[in-house]
């Protein structure tokens, strides 16, 4: 008898459980579509390169300057600030190869190698960005460069032509 | 512009599902799970098709690319032949059915609207998915991108992506996110007509919406997360847990061969696809060795030749092993974290609503009378969480950090097909309760 009362008493349960999922989906649906005039209805009117700057920030700034300064099929040594700006200027520089080092004395010995065409710093103090402290880096001992600048209020990128 | 992927990958779709319904691959099953399913083979067919040309040293254009299925098409609808067309059972429409079909709706819009309305935003989209198809579609060859990216990845994903950049002629990572979008319509199609043939027509309306509204699969549907693989790797483990199910069920041979046909295709969406797809071949074995079924064992072919020939590709292109295998072995320590927030995902309601408590509550009530294919499935499910928790084991990276950033869309893998699992065992008690009810009803009037 007992066993009987629990097994209907557990099923009432899991009619009740089921219910409050049927409910918050419907409570989730009602939410989202309120989306579309709260959230969404900004971004219908924006243009391909403003989400992008929306999306990533200053980055995609970035990566379009130095996209437009430097020629395809480049090789970029690349002096980052973080992983981020290193995956996202993989993703949008290609087919540009990007390598990637995170401090001056990496950059130097690459440098020595001589394999490259550019050698891209993008320093910041942007948070998200800026895992190895890049204001604290001095790159004076580029030779034969010249370069062009990209400033903003919080982020200083250089171009050095090698 | 993202017409024109939509357009050609549904056209294609549908040259599939002619081509599986033709041959009768799928005995026994309705027109719209046959469609359903005809969107993962699709995907598996284009990938392997720019795999194939890389190999033979076919060049990929357009045209190269689009030839055969326009052949293919034009052969499959040749006057004279049997005709082939989508049947969808009718319905009666009641109130509530009405309510719950506007639901749907309102959710498939929602997504496909959000899908297209922002460039691709995922860090594992473009860090991955989308630098491949694009290194893909530049190059026009496979080998230059193991030695940039030295990534050993399943490359799926990047191959049909860079598919539609060839159609397009350009790359154009706005656009192809509708095929993300297809793979949550699609995984939507297939708990439909999987269910619809257990349970009324109100109720599979019911969990089909449940499935569709869980905010985790709309936001890799179309939403900030959509672009990545994980929802891809969902809909195909749904495949196979429903083919899976139906063969053991009906024990039918014919069902094995397609069953297998998913399963390759899985490890080539993902790692954790890989994995499951190698569970799926230990329980399959298992299962047809206990039923003395030796003659099938000939099936793991299918799975043999493109996952040995996908391992040979990698080492000839020089690629490095997957960084999980360069740990420093098992760290038995971290057992109790990686329980905790593994159990702790489950209750995360933001993500998942209450399917995880439903899921597991159905099982739990279902007890001792699950049937035999459910039990099957269970057991598919639960290896597969195992070795979600054996990879935090083992890692060499930070596992809480690993195991933060991609819990959730590892049980993304499995909601499909556990709401599949939670209909399938809620259904008998369900249909008794409303059943009861609505005789109570009629009663009274009486």
């Amino acid at each position: 008898m007992g066993n009987v009362r629990l097994k209907r008493l557990l099923a009432s349960f899991f009619l009740f459980l089921l219910s409050v999922w049927f409910i918050f989906s419907c409570a989730r649906t009602v939410y989202n579509i309120t989306k579309l005039y709260s959230e969404e209805a900004s971004w219908v009117v924006l243009g391909d390169t403003d989400k992008r700057v929306r999306i990533f920030g200053d980055l995609y700034r970035v990566v379009s300057y130095v996209s437009a300064n430097t020629n395809q099929n480049s090789n970029l040594l690349f002096l980052s600030p973080g992983g981020k700006t290193y995956y996202l200027s993989r993703y949008y520089l290609y087919p540009r190869k990007i390598t990637y080092v995170k401090n001056t004395s990496e950059m130097r010995r690459n440098l020595e190698a001589g394999m490259f065409d550019y050698l891209v710093v993008f320093q910041t103090s942007e948070r998200g960005l800026n895992e190895y402290d890049s204001l604290s880096w001095k790159i004076d001992s580029v030779p034969d460069f010249t370069f062009l600048d990209f400033d903003n209020k919080a982020a200083v990128l250089k171009i050095y032509n090698l | 512009m993202f017409m024109i992927p939509l357009s050609v990958s549904l056209c294609l779709t549908f040259i599939i599902f002619v081509f599986i319904k033709r041959i009768s691959a799928l005995p026994g099953q309705t027109d719209l799970f046959r469609f359903g399913i005809s969107y993962l083979l699709l995907f598996g067919v284009i990938s392997f098709q720019l795999f194939l040309y890389a190999v033979i040293g076919l060049s990929w254009s357009a045209f190269s690319l689009l030839a055969p299925w326009v052949v293919s098409g034009l052969w499959l609808s040749i006057p004279g032949r049997k005709h082939v067309t989508l049947l969808v059972s009718k319905e009666t429409v009641s109130k509530v059915s009405f309510l719950l079909l506007a639901c749907i709706l309102l959710c498939i819009l929602f997504v496909g609207f959000e899908s297209v309305l922002r460039p691709v935003s995922s860090w594992d989209s473009w860090s991955n998915w989308m630098l491949k198809a694009k290194m893909f579609f530049i190059d026009g060859a496979i080998l230059p991108m193991f030695s940039y990216t030295r990534s050993d990845y399943p490359i799926g994903i990047s191959l049909f992506v860079a598919f539609f950049y060839f159609v397009l002629g350009r790359v154009d990572d706005t656009s192809v996110l509708i095929l993300f979008f297809l793979f949550y319509l699609f995984s939507g199609l297939v708990i439909y007509s999987f269910l619809r043939r257990v349970l009324s027509f109100e109720l599979t309306l019911c969990f089909t919406f449940l499935f569709l509204s869980l905010q985790n699969v709309i936001r890799h549907g179309g939403r900030y997360e959509t672009g990545m693989a994980d929802l891809a790797l969902g809909y195909g483990i749904l495949c196979v847990v429903s083919l899976f199910y139906y063969y053991i069920k009906s024990n039918d041979r014919a069902l094995l061969l397609t069953l297998e046909i998913v399963s390759v295709i899985c490890g080539f969406i993902k790692y954790e696809g890989f994995v499951f797809s190698l569970i799926v071949q230990f329980l399959l074995f298992y299962f047809l060795l206990r039923e003395k079924r030796l003659r099938e064992l000939f099936v793991f072919i299918v799975w043999v030749i493109p996952t040995v020939g996908w391992y040979l590709y990698k080492l000839y292109g020089g690629v490095q092993q997957h960084y999980i295998f360069s740990g420093t072995g098992i760290q038995f320590s971290r057992i109790p974290v990686i329980i905790s927030s593994m159990s702790k995902e489950f209750l995360n309601v933001k993500n998942w609503n209450l399917l995880w408590p439903s899921f597991f509550f159905a099982v739990f009530l279902a007890g001792t009378k699950i049937p035999r294919e459910v039990r099957y499935v269970l057991l598919l499910l639960l290896l597969q969480i195992l070795s979600y928790g054996i990879v935090f084991v083992v890692t060499p990276v930070d596992f809480e950090a690993q195991l933060f950033a991609t819990i959730d869309r590892l049980y993304l893998h499995l909601a499909p097909s556990a709401v599949l699992i939670t209909a399938i065992l809620a259904g008998p008690f369900l249909s008794e309760r409303f059943s009861r009810s609505a005789s109570r009803e009629i009663s009274k009037y009486h």
